[in-house]
């Protein structure tokens, strides 16, 4: 199994509406997994940001870093 | 889990003091007469659980709690005290209650009040029900439990805003780029912007400059050191810019015939004006003349209008005419003069500025006072200018005159550049100095700004790649939080459809479906079913059913609510059915409590069948609740408790057994009435006909015993308690009549026999367990029953075998 495919599966076993937030979360890296407009690099990136529930200021960090810093910088 | 307790509240909407309510851990049924007071305990309690009621804090400036909260005679501070309790030690919460301070079963059970979906109240039953699809998901949006994905939603809004930030930056830096080399290479906008064409540029001036041409990027480097090489041969490039600037500045001098020709043109034109002048003495009315002349000419008369005199006509006429032409003359030359005079002024001005800036630069570039041929010249200039800007009739032009003589503009400023030059000897080739610049800063660019240009565009086009990627992101979230929204709200229309078929079961209506919908951040449309037909449940409901279907949205949300924060188990239904008929209202009734066992329920209302309903469908969940009536209202006094007991409940009770006979027989008498209503409509007797509708215990008694004499089984359970009401029932009557007499003279024994005759009557006719009378079943001729057959009465007797 793939992560991808893992992270989906655990994902549909928290779809459970007491919390939506989670039940949203779980949604959205089913999305993600399955989206075909977003390119590997970009599906890596929200699935690792999101891996372990919500994501904190670090994480917040993180994405401001990958998304932000300069194409010359990161390559 | 914690519950309220009881509620007292003083000076408070119609509260003057109290009464304190005790709430049981099942919760209260209130039941008054409208404006007894029921919805002041409800605000109360709103307010000090939500910090606002929402019955006055409802937007406008006319209507608000600071301003009707208080009791209308506003005799001190609103006080409101909630007892609240989980079974240990009491919680109390007042307005004033310091909510951080309040022990933290009691912050997290009031914040969950807050969020609003305990509490509802016939005028907003329907909200829900006719708010525009945006406002309904607004409305559920604070207890969904999205916060912590609605905040990640909105990292990654920010995450994407930053990035468009960035792009924006990045393209005002490309833009000013651009505009930078287009203005050194000039290329027009439009013009392709690329290495090639700013190379061409570069090498057409290395060809002004006499430098090598350029046919690669290592040539336009070389160049610039080429350029630089042979302009550090100049010196200093400062003092040779200010030279450059002073001999410019020389070159605006005017050489000075156009000023002298100017001037000449004007002394004439002067001298025209004065000649002018000098025709036109005294005043001049040609409006006077013009009407004289017409006058005369019109009426033909032997006189002149103005003074009589008898002249020769035509010879006037001629006179008038000529005075006029030179007065228009006189104007021409006057606006001649004027126009000429400011051009001469502003040639003068122009000179003396150009002379002006001529000096200063010679100053700059030599750090000397200028030479001496120019400052006569100016202080001439500036006499002029003076001269022409304040004119005195018949001297300005001779002085202007004599002052050209005199002036030797072109020799001086000759003379001046001529010192500058000389001053300047050694200087270099300006032209040669400003194509080795070109070259040294075209080059120099190129190097510089077309890698910082080509890196930029490089940038903008990866971050417009990342900010498409993320707007999918953000899509994504989007969608997946509206999808999670969209499976509760299936969750909750399926809820409330189940609420639903329990009050109207088998009617074809009901099956809401609430959907969310693509448009904005969210939004809920609402859709229920007519006998197949879908739509708007506004467009084909009655009154009664919309009004279910929002009491049923209602508890569906404050189910899912309940599933969300279990601690807060709190539902507040505040005199919410009207035009509901009684058979929904029974079963309303015992929808909220079976279905709402594990909240604490308050439930007020005027409508005592609704009441004596909501009594009996509380009493069979097996839980305590609090009963009260208020019985009145008063300003002064505020609302006035009552009994609150039916009156079976109260012949049943333990207050019955102490009371005077004749209050029993009088609560008996009543409960007889009520009954043999309930019999005679469910049992289709027939009742002899009376025009005023009223019927009275005697007609009622006799249909009813000849009714029964229909179903045996009936006759034989009922036989008894028929016979003991038979022999007694008159003693109800005469109390009715001679209450005083009768009164005294009644036996507890004689009042006994007739109250347990009636409880007798009423056990065969009512089932507590389905809270009805029985009735004929239509389906089954001749059986009498409760709708669950608890009590059944067949027409006829079944044999032993």
């Amino acid at each position: 199994m793939s992560d991808e495919t893992s992270a989906v599966e655990a994902a549909k076993q928290n779809d459970d509406l007491s919390n939506l937030s989670i039940a949203a979360l779980g949604r959205f890296r089913i999305a993600v997994a399955q989206s075909t407009k977003l390119d590997p690099k970009m599906k890596a990136l929200f699935q690792r940001l999101t891996q372990d529930g919500f994501p904190t200021s670090a994480t917040a960090a993180e994405l401001r870093a990958n998304l932000s810093d300069s194409p010359d910088a990161e390559s | 889990m914690l519950k309220v307790k009881s509620i007292t509240a003083k000076n408070c909407r119609g509260l003057i003091d109290g009464p304190l309510l005790e709430i049981a851990a099942g919760g209260m049924l209130l039941e008054g007469a409208n404006g007894t007071g029921k919805s002041s305990y409800v605000d109360a309690i709103e307010k000090v659980v939500t910090g606002s009621c929402s019955s006055l804090d409802i937007g406008y400036q006319s209507v608000s709690w600071t301003k009707h909260g208080p009791h209308l005679s506003n005799k001190g501070p609103v006080e409101i005290i909630l007892t609240l309790s989980d079974g240990g030690k009491d919680i109390t919460v007042s307005l004033e209650s310091d909510k951080t301070k309040l022990p933290s079963v009691a912050r997290k059970w009031l914040g969950e009040g807050c969020k609003g979906s305990f509490l509802l109240r016939r005028r907003n039953m329907l909200q829900f029900v006719e708010a525009k699809p945006a406002d309904r998901y607004d409305a559920i949006e604070s207890f969904l439990n999205l916060r912590e994905y609605v905040a990640w939603e909105e990292m990654l809004v920010g995450a994407s805003e930053k990035l468009s930030t960035d792009l924006a930056s990045t393209k005002e830096r490309m833009r000013q780029y651009d505009a930078i080399l287009r203005t050194r290479y000039s290329l027009p906008v439009g013009a392709p912007l690329t290495k090639a064409s700013c190379a061409a540029a570069i090498s057409g001036m290395v060809t002004l400059a006499g430098l090598s041409p350029v046919n690669s990027d290592e040539d336009i480097e070389r160049s610039a050191r080429d350029a630089a090489e042979r302009l550090s041969a100049f010196g200093d490039t400062i003092q040779l810019q200010k030279i450059y600037g002073l001999l410019e500045r020389c070159k605006e001098i005017p050489d000075g015939n156009e000023l002298v020709l100017k001037a000449t043109e004007y002394v004439e034109v002067a001298a025209a004006f004065e000649r002018a002048s000098a025709t036109l003495n005294g005043h001049f009315y040609p409006a006077v003349l013009e009407k004289a002349v017409e006058w005369w000419e019109e009426d033909d008369l032997d006189s002149c209008p103005v003074c009589e005199s008898t002249s020769d006509r035509a010879a006037v006429s001629l006179r008038v005419h000529d005075r006029l032409a030179e007065r228009e003359a006189y104007i021409l030359a006057e606006k001649q003069e004027r126009t000429t005079r400011v051009e001469v002024l502003n040639e003068l001005r122009r000179a003396r500025r150009a002379a002006e800036e001529a000096e200063k630069s010679w100053r700059v570039a030599f750090e000397l006072e200028p030479s001496a041929e120019l400052a006569p010249v100016i202080a001439t200039l500036a006499k002029g200018e003076h001269a022409l800007a304040n004119p005195v009739a018949g001297s300005t032009a001779h002085e202007l005159a004599e002052m050209f003589a005199s002036l030797e503009l072109a020799r001086a400023a000759e003379s001046f550049v001529a010192s500058a030059q000389s001053r300047s000897d050694g200087v270099p080739d300006v032209e040669r100095h400003k194509h080795l610049s070109n070259v040294k800063l075209g080059c120099e660019l190129y190097s510089s700004t077309f890698p910082m240009l080509a890196a930029d565009e490089r940038t903008a086009s990866e971050l417009e790649y990342r900010k498409a990627q993320l707007a999918n992101v953000c899509e994504l979230a989007q969608q997946a939080r509206k999808d999670t929204v969209q499976a509760l709200m299936d969750r909750v229309a399926a809820v409330a459809d189940g609420y639903y078929q329990r009050i109207h079961p088998d009617e074809s209506i009901g099956t809401p479906t609430l959907k969310v919908t693509d448009r904005g951040k969210a939004s809920i449309q609402l859709e229920s079913e007519f006998h197949g037909k879908r739509g708007d449940p506004r467009g084909r409901y009655s009154e009664a059913h919309v009004d279910s279907l929002g009491l049923c949205l209602f508890l569906a949300i404050r189910r899912l609510h309940h599933n969300q924060e279990k601690d807060f188990a709190l539902l507040i239904l505040d005199d919410v059915l009207h035009s509901v008929d009684g058979e929904h209202r029974r079963q309303t009734a015992e929808l909220i409590f079976e279905e709402f066992h594990d909240h604490q329920v308050v439930v007020t209302t005027h409508d005592p069948i609704w009441f004596e309903n909501l009594k009996a469908a509380s009493g069979r969940v097996g839980k305590k609740f609090s009963k009260y009536n208020l019985a009145g209202w008063t300003l002064d006094e505020g609302p006035v408790l009552g009994d609150h007991l039916s009156d079976y409940e109260w012949l049943m009770s333990a207050q019955a057994t102490i009371a005077k006979p004749a209050d029993k027989v009088i609560k008996a008498g009543r409960l007889l009435e009520e009954v043999l209503h309930n019999a005679c409509h469910n049992l289709k007797a027939s009742i002899e006909y009376n025009i005023e509708g009223a019927y009275t215990m005697e007609p009622l008694w006799k249909a009813f015993r000849s009714r029964s004499a229909d179903n045996k089984s009936f006759q034989l359970a009922a036989a008894e308690a028929i016979k003991r009401i038979d022999k007694i029932r008159e003693i109800r009557n005469w109390l009715g009549a001679h209450w005083n007499a009768w009164a005294l003279q009644l036996t507890p024994k004689e009042a006994d026999d007739f109250v347990s005759a009636v409880v007798a009557l009423r056990d065969v006719l009512y089932c507590s367990e389905c809270d009805r009378f029985i009735q004929r079943i239509a389906q089954l001729d001749g059986v009498w029953s409760c709708p669950k057959e608890h009590k059944r009465y067949d027409a006829k007797i079944k044999s032993a075998s």
